[in-house]
């Protein structure tokens, strides 16, 4: 299961630890991946399932953790594999339908604007280094509809290439476009107006 | 003749596998004419740019914290903590 093969620098040497008390990990790591599979499978219960599977996963590798990887990294590396386990055991589908965006409204008949998008102030660069701006990234995949968060989050899922996504949710090449396309109208939408709306008042 | 929604998607698809040389072109050239468009390739450039960042962001602990639905639940943390020691003892 490790898939940590980084080679160690000198200065590194310092920073290894052992693999920490089992018991311990939920208070160390808990929240961060559940966080993690929330974000990625959009359901509480999901996720929780998920991260348990991960420790129980954890907990019989153990004796694998070479210590190379952070203890931390070494667990977002088990539990990327059982999100996409349980991506495809659902299908991909955590909500139902794609419909509810007001992508439609978008464009006119003719693929003609009809809301335009809206300026974002300033360097949008600098919000990847803000806390609120992540969380407000969260709160946006959330509010997605499920097959379009579930094909944006396994397309950016790297341990995956493109062709894998299709495989795991059982559609088409035609099909991940369509979706990802939709899903990144939607995320757009959903930072301008959450996110970069102080330009709202300035134009 | 092509639309601005017929561009958008290009756009999109332009993140993921990248463009045919023709596509590319006229790709290009109506982002020159079309603000609009611009300002979506713009944003959609970012998107995919934290996209990519929100590996890196969850795996460091560092996503945001307080939020309730973004914590583990108590009786969640329970199980857990129940699961581990009794596969660790058993």
């Amino acid at each position: 299961m490790t898939s940590e093969k980084v080679s160690v620098s000198d200065e590194e040497q310092g920073d290894h630890e052992p693999l920490s008390d089992p018991a311990s990990w939920v208070d160390r790591h808990g929240d961060a991946l559940f966080r993690y599979a929330r974000l990625h499978l959009g359901d509480q219960a999901a996720a929780e399932d998920v991260v348990q599977e991960t420790f129980l996963a954890a907990l019989r590798a153990r004796g694998t953790f070479a210590g190379l990887a952070s203890e931390r990294s070494w667990l977002v590396g088990i539990l990327k594999h059982k999100i996409a386990d349980s991506l495809r055991a659902a299908g991909g589908v955590r909500t139902a339908g794609d419909e509810g965006c007001e992508l439609d409204g978008l464009f006119d008949g003719h693929g003609k604007w009809k809301a335009r998008p809206r300026r974002w102030e300033g360097d949008p660069k600098a919000a990847l280094e803000q806390k609120e701006f992540w969380a407000a990234f969260h709160g946006c995949l959330a509010r997605l509809p499920g097959r379009l968060a579930a094909v944006f989050s396994l397309t950016y899922l790297d341990a995956l290439g493109g062709g894998d996504v299709c495989q795991m949710l059982d559609i088409t090449e035609a099909n991940l476009w369509v979706s990802l396309y939709r899903a990144r109208l939607g995320l757009v939408r959903c930072l301008e107006a959450n996110w970069f709306r102080g330009e709202r008042n300035k134009r | 003749m092509l639309s601005c929604k017929d561009f958008s998607e290009m756009m999109s698809r332009s993140l993921d596998r990248g463009l045919g040389p023709v596509e590319l072109v006229r790709l290009r050239t109506h982002l020159l004419l079309c603000p609009p468009c611009a300002r979506l390739q713009q944003q959609m450039r970012f998107l995919h740019q934290a996209a990519r960042m929100l590996e890196t962001v969850e795996a460091s602990g560092d996503g945001e914290r307080g939020s309730p639905e973004l914590t583990l639940s108590p009786e969640a943390r329970e199980a857990l903590l129940r699961a581990l020691t009794e596969k660790r003892e058993g």
